[in-house]
């Protein structure tokens, strides 16, 4: 006697179907493609229906719209902190400018207090020279 | 035309996919015959496993799109046919006790060549197999007739693996005794 596991095994084997189940499935699906898409059809649209379909979807709408604000302010933001950066830059050649200006300006006055000077102590000197040699 | 081969099974699917009706009919001739004794074997009736193939048939046909490969396409398949048989069984009468299961109208034979060598004891069997619970039924079909691991069967029936196990063991049991108290000498 057989193991129950084998006599299983062969009670429940495959049974043959009908033999025109597999016509009357394809009649079925002939009657059904009329008012469906074949499958082909449905690879082709199904990829941009479940786009278009998530897109409508509340939540996502409300995101996207949260995120094309969110690009906006950051956009304005971005372009004030250029305008302001733009405007500190031209300031600054502004006073480079100055400075340099004033500083030649500053150099020759220092040049010509120096020379002033000079002949100040020259003549100062010579004067000293000459009571001197009048006192011998 | 069948195809037998996994590379032909590809074709046909990527034909069917593409819309090819003859390939469609290919992809059911290779497998009606395990969609329909998956159902036949779950429910006893001819006409109701036969209307389980056609719609499981015409359930792959509309999702054509979501099948992968070969492989997957038989374990979708397999899932389908078991939860509709599933289904068809709740509609059908809750329980069937040994007394109660009919003769079946039309004999049930294998497909294979070598028929079971007690006709019998094979049919006895499959009306045992019958009086199980659905879930219990459905476990001991596909580890039987598709002889499927457990976690196959447990993919399938999208339950746990333990439960599967614990089922099979139980089913077994069930039938053991059964089968002793109906053959009364006979030994398994």
């Amino acid at each position: 006697m057989k193991p129950l596991e084998d006599e299983l095994r062969e009670a429940l084997r495959r049974t043959a179907p009908p033999p025109d189940l597999a016509q009357r499935v394809l009649a079925r699906i002939g009657q059904t493609r009329q008012t469906h898409p074949t499958p082909s059809e449905v690879v082709k649209t199904s990829a941009w229906n479940r786009l278009r379909s998530w897109l409508w979807q509340p939540r996502v709408r409300w995101a996207l719209a949260t995120a094309m604000c969110c690009v906006l302010i950051g956009v304005v933001v971005v372009g004030r902190q250029r305008a302001q950066r733009a405007k500190a830059e031209a300031a600054r050649e502004q006073l480079e400018v100055a400075l340099q200006l004033a500083s030649g300006k500053l150099n020759r006055a220092f040049r010509e207090v120096r020379r002033v000077e000079r002949v100040e102590s020259g003549t100062r000197a010579k004067a000293k020279a000459t009571r001197r040699t009048e006192r011998l | 035309m069948k195809v037998a081969a996994p590379e032909g099974v590809e074709d046909a699917l990527s034909r069917s996919m593409r819309g090819d009706p003859t390939a469609f009919g290919d992809l059911v001739r290779e497998h009606q015959a395990m969609v329909f004794s998956l159902a036949l074997h779950f429910l006893r009736d001819r006409a109701l496993a036969e209307e389980v193939a056609q719609e499981v048939f015409l359930d792959l046909y509309q999702n054509l799109a979501s099948i992968e490969s070969a492989t997957h396409l038989k374990f979708w398949l397999r899932k389908v046919a078991c939860h509709r048989s599933i289904d068809y069984g709740r509609r059908q009468r809750p329980h069937l006790s040994l007394d109660d299961i009919p003769e079946p109208r039309d004999p049930i034979g294998p497909v294979g060549e070598d028929p079971p060598q007690d006709p019998l004891l094979a049919r006895t069997l499959r009306g045992l197999v019958a009086s199980l619970p659905r879930k219990a039924r459905m476990v001991v079909v596909l580890r039987f007739q598709e002889e499927l691991e457990y976690h196959e069967i447990a993919e399938v029936m999208e339950i746990p693996i333990n439960s599967v196990k614990s089922c099979l063991q139980r089913s077994l049991a069930i039938l053991r005794q059964k089968l002793n108290r109906c053959a009364g000498d006979v030994r398994i």
